[in-house]
């Protein structure tokens, strides 16, 4: 069903390439289609989320895992890559099938996974093409590039293999490797689909608390991880791309992707983010409260 | 805050007696009548106490006196339920009903639907309400006041729990707490501006860290 919507994207993508974009709307409904009636708990059912450590906080994943998605929080694309690979082996009734990248541009030279800016902090890299290249076994059907200047990532110049010396001063030290696609991989013969902002721009994320969450949403979580068998979770780490595709926002803006050239320092303004904030954690909420009131009522019969 | 508060008949040498009907003697008749006990100048009456039958009662009960109209003065303690008010001083820990709370006190109750927290410097200092708050309950604006600087007022309910949420929604839909250490485990839209007040629950315009004084969170770029 993936790979057939993945397909019918890939054809709409083409047959509207020369004069038109592929709605931002119809990208997100074949790469995360909404469930209307899916509880807090199954939110996430089917995503997988990468972050790097320093864009995330304390028992980040855990708020994820809670909300169904599968999460990895490392510096190391290899063990990531390795984490994605278990997950699917583990769970092939709730199999990842697109992937969400909470990672750094590295001003379009890479993505980038570090602990910290640190030169010696771990830290690692991966072109897209290696990303892609890596996650086609695993049947991931969708990558969506929430990073800085992720155009510049799909640049024919360094999407199968990273320029290590690009003179960016963000290009930090490889302290953990660089994972780049073999030298048999050619572009577009990987079944996965890229998707990037519309704007290739800095891309930011808000670390927040699970107390700011109203009370549904907090019991909701609490029963999941329970659930899981995982702790309550304190904080949480979220970016505007993320909160958009969960709001369904009609200004979310992705593309098919398409490679830039130009460098872009465009930021949004916090309180764009902050009013994202508090419609996301109205969205989880109308979310938590539904399950929780169909319960009552299935409960009362 | 309202309180439910249970009227008593116990006395002592401090304590004058008025109103009292029929045969009952308070202190010794617990079961009869009804009284209103008023301290003297410049004594306290300690109700219910010496009596164990007094302020033990819900409403009916032993020398309950008519919950709904008791009135108790100053360091009193109560234990019963009721709808009556108390004034500064005093100690709650039965259910409180629909009565008001004036200064200094203190409830470890819960507070029903209905019950209104006096504001106007009522909650400015050292009173805390440590028991259930019931949906519908109603603090108003003042019970935080900038007035309140070093108190140790808090309003909490059984954190982490949907009801108590539910019910601390209402209650504090317009609060603010303005002093250092003041915990808000209810759900706020009022301003929460100094540091070191924690929200453990949902406020509207906190900071997702400890110190709110500021109305935005930590931002990362992904540079």
């Amino acid at each position: 069903m993936k790979r057939s919507l993945a397909i019918a994207v890939l054809l709409l993508a083409a047959a509207a390439a020369a004069t038109a974009q592929v709605p931002s709307q119809v990208l997100l409904a074949n790469a995360w289609p909404e469930d209307a009636n899916a509880p807090l708990a199954d939110l996430g059912r089917g995503i997988g989320v990468v972050f790097s450590p320093d864009l995330s906080v304390p028992g980040n994943c855990r708020f994820y895992q809670a909300l169904g998605f599968a999460c990895f929080d490392d510096a190391d694309w290899s063990r990531v890559l390795d984490g994605i690979h278990a997950f699917n082996q583990q769970n092939p009734d709730r199999p990842i099938t697109t992937l969400i990248l909470e990672t750094h541009g590295t001003n379009g030279n890479g993505l980038k996974l570090q602990r910290s800016y640190d030169p010696k902090a771990d830290r690692s890299y991966i072109s897209v093409g290696g990303l892609q290249e890596r996650l086609d076994p695993d049947g991931i059907r969708f990558l969506i590039l929430s990073a800085c200047n992720s155009g510049r990532l799909l640049r024919p110049s360094i999407i199968a293999t990273l320029d290590p010396r690009n003179g960016d001063k963000l290009f930090l030290p490889p302290t953990r490797g660089i994972v780049n696609a073999s030298s048999s991989w050619r572009p577009g013969q990987s079944r996965s689909t890229i998707l990037t902002p519309g704007a290739s721009h800095i891309e930011t994320s808000l670390a927040a608390h699970v107390r700011e969450l109203g009370p549904a949403t907090r019991k909701a979580i609490a029963a999941a991880a329970k659930a899981h068998g995982i702790r309550m979770p304190d904080e949480f780490a979220v970016s505007d791309m993320l909160m958009q595709m969960v709001l369904r926002d009609a200004e979310v803006d992705l593309q098919l992707g398409r490679h830039v050239e130009q460098l872009s320092g465009v930021v949004q303004p916090q309180e764009r983010s902050e009013e994202l904030f508090r419609r996301f954690t109205a969205r989880l909420d109308s979310v938590a409260s539904r399950a929780s009131a169909t319960s009552a009522a299935s409960s009362a019969r | 805050m309202s309180l439910g508060l249970g009227a008593c008949a116990h006395h002592d040498t401090a304590t004058t007696a008025q109103a009292v009907p029929g045969a009952t003697t308070i202190g010794n008749d617990p079961y009869n009548g009804s009284a209103t006990v008023n301290s003297a100048a410049g004594y306290s009456s300690t109700i219910g106490v010496a009596d164990p039958n007094a302020n033990n009662g819900s409403g009916s009960g032993a020398n309950a006196n008519s919950p709904s109209s008791a009135t108790l003065g100053g360091s009193n303690s109560n234990t019963s339920s009721g709808s009556g008010s108390m004034a500064s001083g005093n100690t709650s820990s039965g259910s409180m009903g629909s009565g008001s709370m004036g200064n200094s006190n203190t409830g470890s109750g819960s507070m029903s639907s209905g019950s209104t927290m006096n504001n106007t410097g009522s909650m400015a200092s050292t009173n805390s309400n440590y028991g259930t708050t019931a949906n519908g309950t109603t603090n108003n604006n003042s019970n935080f006041s900038t007035n309140t600087a070093g108190s140790t007022t808090s309003v909490s309910g059984t954190s982490g729990t949907s009801a108590s949420n539910t019910a601390d929604t209402t209650a504090m839909t317009s609060s603010s707490l303005n002093t250092n250490n003041n915990a808000n485990n209810g759900s706020n839209s009022g301003s929460m501006t100094s540091s070191s007040n924690p929200s453990d629950q949902s406020d509207t315009t906190s900071t997702s860290s400890s110190t709110d004084t500021t109305t935005t969170h930590r931002r990362m770029r992904k540079d």
